[in-house]
Parts: structure tokens; sequence; C-alpha cells
């Protein structure tokens, strides 16, 4: 934060390094694998990259990368949703190459996972995957999410119900695969 | 199994399954596309700032311009009926006093300064000491310069020119000097050698052709192509072709010539596009295997495709 506040050189270069995994990983669990995430992550860095000036105190700056993190996901979750409406886009969601990484059992259920979050508004989304893939409290999304203790709870208590009733609606999450469509074993 | 107990498991799924970082390859690349990004996101911001700067510069310049604009100057003249000497007396002040019998004109009214053409006799020149003044005396082939002084000039009935400085510094200049004499010591006087009169010639006497007189040292044709390349850049664009057509009518059409040929185009593009297209024509017509045909043919080709020398050069190109 020093370096990048001293304008040195090689202090754009420190920021991505310490910031773009977590960034990256925020990103891809909010918005699935899509092909734009790379875009999205630049988005976001040149977000911070503008506007970390204006934060004041250094030991805030977890809270201050999330929520510009956030508003990019949900940018982008919003986006993705009208065109839907609007049917301009009918994919679910954009799967990449190897999108996510384990077993294949794992895999399976983090592909069905996806396919239930993406039936959630982009709001709800994002109240869930901030408190139940990153885990933060309720404060925390709360901030993430710039919105109100309660409405973050409301939130969350939506996307439960919704998701409740997709994955009632989908086949139940496979325990195991047998065949690959890749033609990867298990 | 409980709602929420599917609820944990789906986030633990999709945690577990998009732990996994990027390859450090990956990683790089986007990092550098980043630091290109920002870079670029900066430059528009300087580029704007230099042309604002430049932009405020030019109109303080020219609101500087306007204020301290000089105005050409008058003058006034007047004859004293007791010695028949005139006094021209200038609006920035200056005075010069012609002798009487003396000869001269003001030929030139200008900013800061005047040009004051001496026939014949005796002038006194008083010039007020002003930033940017410029006045000349011309007597013959001499010119004296000043920008503030006292001093006085004589011209006689032959070539004769005396210049005297009272106050200041005076520059004076003919034709035959590599460097002006400077006079800037009151009282210092320049005097101009009569020119000797030629003896006549003796009538069985057989006249020797005299050999070509010289001050300069011969140049090279590459000293004098660098004169020609200096006036250029230095933006003498009509000094650069005088020095470039000069080279071209002693070297015709060879090698040499073909490099002139080449530098005219270069010089002429801008103002004059036919000419200049004629120019690099004339390159790979005159030397088709010299190191600039391709060069010029391209140039034609690039530049002035609507040419008439286009169609020729292109010809040109697809044969070599």
């Amino acid at each position: 934060m020093t370096a990048v506040r001293n304008g040195e050189p090689g202090a754009a270069a420190m920021l991505f390094d310490g910031l773009a995994p977590r960034i990256r990983r925020l990103l891809r669990r909010a918005c699935g694998a899509t092909h734009d995430l790379d875009d999205l992550v630049q988005d976001c860095f040149l977000k911070l990259w503008k506007s970390i000036g204006r934060l004041k105190d250094p030991e805030r700056l977890d809270g201050f990368v999330y929520a510009i993190a956030v508003h990019t996901a949900r940018s982008a979750l919003r986006k993705r949703y009208v065109r839907r409406i609007l049917r301009i886009d009918t994919a679910v969601v954009e799967e990449v190459g190897d999108a996510y990484s384990g077993t294949v059992e794992q895999r399976e259920r983090a592909r069905v996972g996806a396919a239930v979050l993406d039936g959630l508004s982009p709001e709800l989304r994002l109240a869930f995957v901030l408190r139940h893939v990153e885990e933060l409290d309720l404060q925390e999304g709360a901030e993430a999410l710039g919105v109100s203790l309660s409405t973050f709870k409301r939130r969350v208590a939506a996307a439960e119900r919704r998701v409740d009733v997709l994955m009632r609606r989908a086949s139940p999450l496979p325990t195991s695969v047998t065949q690959w469509s890749g033609g990867e074993g298990v | 199994m409980r709602a929420s107990q599917k609820i944990e498991e789906l986030g633990e799924a999709l945690r577990e399954a998009t732990r996994e970082d990027v390859s450090q390859h990956h990683h790089l690349l986007q990092r550098s596309r980043f630091l290109h990004a920002i870079d670029g996101a900066r430059r528009p911001r300087s580029r704007f700032l230099v042309v604002g700067l430049a932009a405020s510069l030019a109109l303080t310049l020219a609101v500087l311009g306007f204020v301290g604009r000089k105005h050409t100057l008058d003058f006034s003249s007047q004859t004293d009926a007791a010695t028949g000497g005139t006094r021209w007396s200038f609006s920035d002040g200056s005075e010069v006093d012609l002798a009487p019998g003396a000869a001269a004109k003001v030929v030139l009214l200008q900013d800061g300064g005047a040009r004051i053409d001496l026939a014949r006799g005796h002038l006194d020149v008083y010039v007020n000491p002003k930033r940017h003044a410029r006045w000349e005396v011309l007597a013959g082939s001499h010119t004296v310069t000043v920008t503030g002084t006292r001093f006085l000039v004589e011209r006689g009935q032959g070539t004769e020119v005396t210049v005297q400085v009272n106050e200041g510094r005076v520059l004076v200049r003919d034709p035959s000097m590599t460097e002006p004499v400077v006079l800037d010591e009151p009282g210092e006087r320049y005097t101009t050698v009569p020119a000797p009169r030629p003896a006549p010639p003796h009538p069985t006497a057989r006249r020797e052709p005299e050999p070509p007189r010289s001050l300069d040292p011969p140049r090279s044709f590459e000293e004098e192509l660098l004169d020609a390349e200096r006036a250029r850049l230095s933006g003498e664009r009509k000094l650069a072709e005088k020095l470039l057509l000069n080279l071209r009518s002693r070297h015709g059409t060879g090698a040499k010539g073909a490099q002139v040929a080449y530098r005219l185009g270069r010089l002429l593009e801008y103002e004059h596009p036919q000419k200049a297209a004629a120019w690099y024509a004339a390159v790979f017509k005159e030397q088709p295997d010299g190191p600039l045909a391709r060069d010029a043919a391209n140039a034609i080709v690039d530049k002035f495709p609507e040419s008439s020398q286009a169609a020729a050069a292109k010809r040109f190109l697809a044969a070599h």
C-alpha cells in the first residue's frame, strides 16, 4: 500500500501479485467460469488502481478490494441477466476448459452447483456466494455488498430459499460419475 | 437431508472446485496486460496535458504578442536653413543628422529600426538603445548594423567608407569579409582601403589570365550536401532548395546527382508534391541500379499514389 501511495516503480506489479489470486477466485465464484473472467479481473484491477488513492486506512484494504470485486461481478451478472431475459444470451454458464479443479466428482458437483447459482438474480447470487462460498460473516458480507446488515441477511435468506427450490428441481448431486464426457475416467 | 446441509455442501463443492490458482504463466500474462493497461490509461492524460499546456502557451504568447506589439517607426525631416544640414527624427527617439551635401534616403522602416541608404556624404547617427532595435546603414557594399549607439558614417565619391563609433557597438560588413568588423570602443574607426586603380594596359603587354580567386578552401560534395541538410533541418527550406539545385546543376544525372534529386524530393514533399514526385522519379530513372532507386520509387507509391509518376514507379518496383 505504501509503495502504491508513493508511486514507487513496481508498485502496480506488487499490487497485482498480491491480490490477483483472491480477486480472480472471488470473481470466478461469483460469476462462474466464464470466458470473460480474465477481462473481469482486469476490469477489477483497473477500478482498484484508479480508486486506491481514496482508501484512507490501509487496514481496510481487504474490505475495499472485496467491495470493488463485488461491484465488478455485479455489473457482469446484471449484464448477463439482462441478456438472458432479452434472449440474447441463452447459455446458462459459459464453461471453459478445466473450469473446476478437484476430483471428477467434485468437479461435477461444482458444475451442478454453478447451474443452480445461475438461476439466482445477481443480488441474491452475490449474497449467497459471499456468505456460503467465501464464508464471510454477516457484517463483512454486508460491507462487501454495500448494503445494511439487515438487507444482507434478507438477501442471504432469500437466496437460500431459492437455492433449495432449484436443488429440488435439479437431479440430486451425483455422488459418483462413471464416465466423463471428455473421455477421462474416474 | 436438510436444506441447510444441502446448501452447506453446495458451498463447499463450489469452494473446493475453485480453490486452485491459475498457472504462473497465465498470471504473468495477466499482470503484463494490467501494467500495459494502466500505462495506456496514463498516456492519454499526459497527451491531453501536453496539448493543454501547448494551447495555454500559445494563448499566452498571442496575448503577449498583442500587448507588446511593436509599431513600425515613423520619422520627420527638418532642414536647418543656416547650415544646410538635415535632421531626421524618428518616433523611437533616434536621430540622424545629414551633413550638408550628404545624399541619403530611408529605404525601410520596420519594427524597432530603419534601413538608410547613404549615397554620399556624412551621417551622424544616434540610435536610441532598445531591445530588438535593428538599424542598418548601407554605404555602397558596406552595411553598418547597430542596436543602440552613436556613430558616424561617411562615404566618399569612390568606394571609400569611414565608420566611427562614439558610443555602443556597431558591426560593419561587406561581401568580401568572412567576419564582420566590430567597433565597440569610443572613437574607434574603420575605413575601407580604396581599391587601387588598375594601370592602363601596355599596348604590347600580354595579359596572363588570372587564376580564379577563392577565399575559402574548396568544399567537398558531402560537405555541400550537409549544408543543404542543415538548412532543411533548421527550417530554411528555400535556402536548402537553392543549395540542392546548385549542386544538382553541377553534378548532373550521375550518382551524386541522384543523391541530390532524392534530397530535393524529400525537401519538397509537403509544399510541392508534384515537384517532389518528379525528383523522386528522376532518381530511379537516372540511376536505376543506385542505392536510392527503390526508396525513391517506394516514396512515390506510398506518398503520391495519384501523381503522374506513380505508374512508372510501380513498373520500376515490379521490374526490380
